[in-house]
């Protein structure tokens, strides 16, 4: 169970959380929409630990367990994962090797040992498969020379290999065609289960159509104001952020 | 010159007094302290070596005293006190020569053990044939035998003097000549030993062929000289490997290597060298002052360097190619990694002479602590060097803000057709790649790694297999405590 | 085996000692005094050998057996007119000053009359320059030659917040004599707070004399202040062309150098900055086109001392038949320099067997947070963008035209000034029709 309470989080001293309220039990899916500049991604930084992320006050526990107190790592390893607005870029090392590394360090983190070679090599040749993705892209370095698609793609084919307990999704689904949205909304089902909790943060309605959220929110000028199910997404689409009382630029 | 004169015939005249004498004089495994005629006369004798080779190490002596040493480069260092050096120091055992490995030493096997080198091992799962300097003695030389059956010589270098006295005339000092600088001149008047390896028209080494260097004796200086040719049609691969215990003392280390490449022969280089780069706080550390240098004289031959540099306090290298032969080939794979109070000033030159040659340089600089780590290179096209293709990358990265990384590149171009490209670039990891991995759950010092492993990765390739692994635990190892 | 780094021309000395009192402000006695000293330093240290790292590509060797007096006042001419007007920008309204042999010209010249703007000459006004002469900051040999022989120069100040409206031109002319000229002169600009200027400074002189041209600029940028200076270099062929430019750039302010290197026999641009305030530009950028004995050395150095400034360096360079060039572009980062952008390119087009191209591009880096990169080619024209114009109906020369006009005009096609980048591409164009061999 993720628990978020009173959060306030400054970037570069400018306050852009002023209090977030929010919690998650498991098997649940939330989704947050809201205004550009509500505060959003800097929800998920927080969440997951970058730096520059000034918390001033508030909590957020996973589990029961303080998470501002971790290292990202250890975030990860309690099983959190962040699929990135904007993927990052590593040359030289390949998508294989950084999965393998990536998962046995999560492993090692909750005292298990490494995965052996040929279990993970069918794991992750098995969930790129299910993801639709082309095996050669697996060795290839990690997001070079990847499309906007591929990298939305290669985020989904990470998580179904990581199998996090909590996936944060930031504007997962911005800039994708209908195909690669397909992917992905097709890789966030899979990891829907009973012990899986997932917050989507999104601009658009249209995702949702595809990954049918418990929980709807809605942030605007680091706060969440609304709070509803998935017919609030519905809602929104057709009055807009301004015919539900809500003005872009709240502040 | 006229010194050089008056010191030959120095040498000439007090050569018939000391030749025998002075050997008996001394019992000691190690020569005396300091450089003078003496101790180079003592190193000659040991070595039973023929008397064109002592004239030849006198001669290389009395030029070194008229030299200076190099400041050039980008490394800070207090001056060296060169008689404050050993310059011969022989394991006890090594007196008669160990014949097979059953002959070795046990206690020197066991250090080797730790070195994860086992000479047993080696010759049981990799097929990989090692000549083992040990100081200043090769003790141990493995698979001579099936190599001789291929026609191949693998030797060490005091063995070809004896055995293959014309062929050591021939090519010693042809590639790198004696007064080439100031370490060369060092290493040709006081080298203790090395490898010298031949490989005949046509035959491609069976094996990669294999030296691990170790400095073991305190305040011992390494002068190895290594000698590959590969005659005609020929192909061999070659892996040096370097290490040294922990000492407070600076060693010093100047070593020559030379290779020769005739028509359609080709050689391939790889180091790995982690010679112990001090402490962290800069006590101690191997000056690794080394010259290499490869002629590619025939035509479609090629030479390539591969190296992988995590060690020594200081390094001034500078393996470079003369592309003599049409249609020649040099390459230059390099990493360099710096940590601590490390320098590095290290590079390559491609000097492009025949038709249709082509170089290529890949350096990847890595510095981290408070070290400083500097590219140095020379790509030159002479005028008849028809059609010289040349591409250079050169890229850095930064690790902390109090190391340093610095690029200095010439490029000296005499002929029109030439293609010559030059790109560098420095920068440090970023922050987004850092964190994107420590969300999927690594963490820092293996990111790092990672991330470094990444950016070295068109070097590392061209390693060998069985150094590729090494290379890249010793990359995790050498910028461990650079993060955090 | 001590190497000999500089040499030495005892006659420089002999020279100095019989003009002397007759040199430009003689009956000054601090003048007298910084000539003298920085003479013995001269005389001392000497002219800097090949085997001094930064002249490797530039041998004065020369310098130590031939002569040069110090040029004198020139009477009007015919040949000065017809230099005039083939350097004047006459499109460019605006003050214009010359210098003929090393000494101002009045009869051609209109110093620059605007509210905020100070311009004095060194000639009819020695002390203005007393500072700058006395300290000994940048004393490099040659520099301190010029500091003994200096006959005139500029200076120019300009006042916080002056947007200066026209361009200053100057224009340095050498005449044809029979005696050999050394023409040390100076220059000094100062940007006040908030100041922006454009200065365009042309070199000619006599195609078949031999002279040795020797500049010194000093130029200060306050916060925010904005200076351009664009260098035409169309010097004699037989002439010996030399300038040090020594530029430092405050907060937020502004540099840039644009040089067109297409005379001399010998020809070296230094420039040399330093950053001394933060989020500040520097940019450096020319062509130099060299052919029959032509040598260009083009050396720049860019001390980032302070965060987050910025530094683009953008060279081209054209050798033809027995042409020779040289780009040494260091850029150094200090310690707490973070932030740091720092970009260089040279690429270099040889035509010809006998054509020769260096470049050493360094990079001193000691920053971690840093993105700099430097990128240097040298190459002969493209085959296929030859054959494919050439099959578009262009003749070979027309076609080779082209091509090096393309490969030039990258340094000076996003000039905001039309008028100027016209001049450039005229002068270059001109430069590639001669037909001229050795």
């Amino acid at each position: 169970m993720l628990e978020i309470k009173n959060l306030h989080v400054s970037v570069g001293g400018k306050e852009i959380l002023k209090g977030v309220n929010l919690t998650m039990k498991s098997g649940e899916v939330h989704a947050i929409m809201g205004p550009n500049g509500a505060g959003k991604s800097t929800l998920s930084y927080a969440i997951c630990g970058k730096d520059g992320y000034e918390i001033t006050e508030g909590t957020v526990t996973y589990n029961g367990k303080d998470l501002l107190d971790m290292e990202p790592d250890q975030r990860a390893g309690e099983g959190l994962f962040l699929g990135f607005q904007y993927p990052v870029e590593i040359p030289g090392v390949s998508n294989m090797n950084f999965l393998r590394s990536a998962l046995n360090s999560q492993r090692r983190y909750r005292g298990g040992k490494d995965m052996p070679a040929v279990e993970f090599l069918k794991l992750v040749r098995a969930k790129a498969k299910e993801l639709d993705m082309d095996a050669e892209m697996l060795k290839r370095p990690v997001n070079v020379g990847f499309s906007g698609g591929e990298k939305k793609r290669n985020e989904m084919v990470q998580m179904a290999v990581l199998n996090p307990s909590l996936a944060v999704l930031d504007e997962t689904d911005s800039g994708l065609d209908i195909d690669a949205l397909k992917v992905v909304s097709d890789g966030i089902n899979r990891l829907r289960s009973p012990e899986n909790s997932i917050l989507m943060i999104t601009h658009y309605q249209r995702l949702l159509d595809y990954v049918v959220p418990d929980f709807v929110h809605i942030m605007a000028d680091g706060k969440i104001v609304r709070t509803g199910d998935k017919t609030l997404a519905i809602d929104l689409e057709e009055k807009g952020y301004v015919g539900l009382g809500i003005t872009e630029n709240a502040a | 010159m006229v010194a050089t004169k008056e010191a030959q015939q120095t040498v000439e005249e007090v050569s018939g007094e000391y030749k025998y004498g002075f050997v008996t004089e001394i019992e000691t495994e190690k020569a005396p302290k300091g450089l003078n005629e003496d101790v180079i006369r003592f190193i000659s004798a040991k070595k039973k070596e023929p008397e064109w080779l002592l004239a030849w190490r006198l001669k290389a002596y009395a030029k070194w005293l008229t030299m200076e040493e190099p400041t050039w480069a980008m490394v800070d260092y207090p001056k060296i006190d060169f008689q404050d050096i050993y310059y011969y120091a022989a394991p006890k055992s090594a007196e008669d020569g160990p014949k097979s490995l059953e002959d070795v030493d046990p206690e020197l096997l066991r250090t080797y053990e730790k070195l994860g080198i086992s000479l047993k091992e080696q010759e049981v799962l990799s097929g990989v044939a090692v000549d083992i300097v040990f100081d200043s003695v090769s003790v141990a030389t493995t698979f001579r035998k099936k190599l001789k059956e291929a026609g191949i010589i693998f030797c060490s270098i005091s063995e070809a003097a004896h055995d293959y006295p014309e062929m050591m005339k021939k090519y010693l000092g042809s590639v790198v000549p004696v007064a080439d600088n100031y370490y060369s001149a060092l290493n040709s008047a006081v080298f203790t030993d090395g490898t010298f390896v031949y490989i005949p028209k046509g035959v491609r080494c069976p094996m990669e062929l294999s030296t691990y260097f170790r400095i073991n004796e305190a305040n011992t200086g390494q002068f190895e000289r290594t000698i590959i040719i590969a005659d005609e049609g020929s192909y061999v691969s070659y892996l040096e490997g370097c290490t040294a215990p922990q000492r407070d003392e600076n060693q010093l280390h100047a070593a020559v290597v030379e290779l020769v490449t005739h028509d359609d022969a080709e050689i391939k280089y790889s180091t790995v060298q982690n010679w112990y780069p001090g402490d962290k706080d800069g006590k101690g550390g191997i000056y690794n002052f080394v010259t290499k240098r490869g002629a590619c004289r025939g035509k479609n031959s090629k030479i390539s360097w591969t190296q992988v540099e995590t060690g020594s306090a200081i390094t001034w290298k500078y393996p470079s190619c003369l592309l003599i032969g049409d249609n020649s080939v040099g390459e230059f794979y390099s990493v360099a990694i710096t940590n601590n109070y490390q320098q590095a000033d290290t590079g390559t030159k491609m000097i492009h002479i025949g038709k249709n040659t082509s170089s290529t340089i890949i350096s990847k600089g890595i510095s981290a602590g408070k070290s400083q780590a500097t590219y140095r290179g020379l790509v030159k096209v002479l005028p008849g060097a028809e059609n010289a293709r040349n591409f250079t990358q050169c890229d850095s990265l930064l690790i902390g803000d109090l190391c340093g990384a610095h690029t200095v590149p010439y490029i000296e171009i005499k002929n029109p057709t030439a293609q010559v490209e030059h790109e560098a670039t420095t920068s440090k990891i970023s922050d987004e790649q850092l964190f994107y991995c420590l969300q999927r759950g690594l963490e820092v010092e293996d990111a790092v790694a990672l991330i470094v492993n990444g950016f070295c990765k068109d070097v590392m390739q061209n390693l060998p297999m069985e150094f590729a692994v090494e290379a890249q635990k010793l990359l995790g190892i050498s910028l461990e405590g650079s993060v955090g | 085996m001590v190497k000999i780094l500089h040499l030495h021309n005892p006659e420089i000395g002999k020279h100095f000692e019989g003009i002397r009192s007759s040199l430009t402000g003689a009956d000054q006695a601090w003048l007298g005094a910084v000539r003298e000293e920085a003479m013995t330093r001269f005389t001392n240290t000497g002219i800097p050998g090949p085997k001094v790292e930064e002249w490797k590509y530039t041998n004065l060797g020369f310098l130590a057996n031939e002569n040069f007096a110090v040029g004198t006042k020139a009477d009007q001419t015919s040949e000065i007119k017809a230099f005039y007007d083939a350097a004047y920008l006459a499109d460019i309204a605006g003050p214009v000053v010359v210098f003929v042999n090393g000494h101002i010209y009045p009869a051609l010249s209109s110093y620059p009359d605007e509210e905020g703007v100070e311009f004095s000459v060194f000639s009819e006004n020695t002390s203005a320059f007393r500072d700058t002469l006395e300290s000994s900051d940048q004393a490099s040999s040659l520099n301190d030659l010029n500091r003994a022989m200096v006959t005139d120069g500029y200076r120019l100040d300009i006042a916080a917040g002056v947007q200066v409206r026209q361009p200053i031109q100057i224009i340095h002319i050498v005449t044809s004599a029979t005696d050999m000229k050394l023409i040390p002169v100076r220059s000094q600009v100062t940007a006040s707070k908030g100041a922006k200027a454009r200065i365009i400074e042309t070199f000619i002189g006599a195609e078949n004399e031999r002279y040795w041209g020797h500049m010194i600029s000093e130029t200060t940028l306050h916060d925010a202040a904005d200076i351009s200076l664009i260098q035409f270099q169309l010097q004699g062929k037989q002439a010996i062309h030399m300038t040090e430019l020594h530029t430092t750039v405050a907060e937020k302010a502004n540099f840039s150098h644009m040089s067109l290197q297409l005379g001399a026999e010998i020809s070296r641009t230094e420039l040399i900055n330093s950053f001394t305030g933060e989020y500040a530009h520097i940019d450096l950028r020319g062509a130099y086109l060299g052919r029959v004995k032509q040598s260009h050395d083009i050396y720049t150095r860019i001390n980032h001392d302070q965060p987050n400034c910025q530094s683009n360096q953008l060279y081209r360079g054209v050798l033809d038949e027995g042409g020779k060039s040289a780009f040494q572009g260091k850029v150094v980062v200090a310690r707490d320099a973070q932030k740091t952008n720092a970009d260089q390119s040279n690429k270099n087009l040889l035509l010809s067997r006998k054509a020769e191209a260096n470049a050493k591009p360094e990079l001193l880096i000691y920053a971690d947070d840093v993105k700099c990169s430097h990128g240097a080619t040298v190459g002969e024209m493209d085959a296929n963008q030859l054959f494919y114009l050439r099959s578009r109906g262009l003749d070979e020369v027309a076609a080779k035209g082209l091509l090096v006009e393309a490969f030039v005009a990258e340094v000076f096609d996003d000039m905001d000034d039309e008028i100027l980048r016209d001049a450039f591409k005229a002068k270059a164009a001109g430069w590639l029709s001669r037909e001229e061999r050795a």
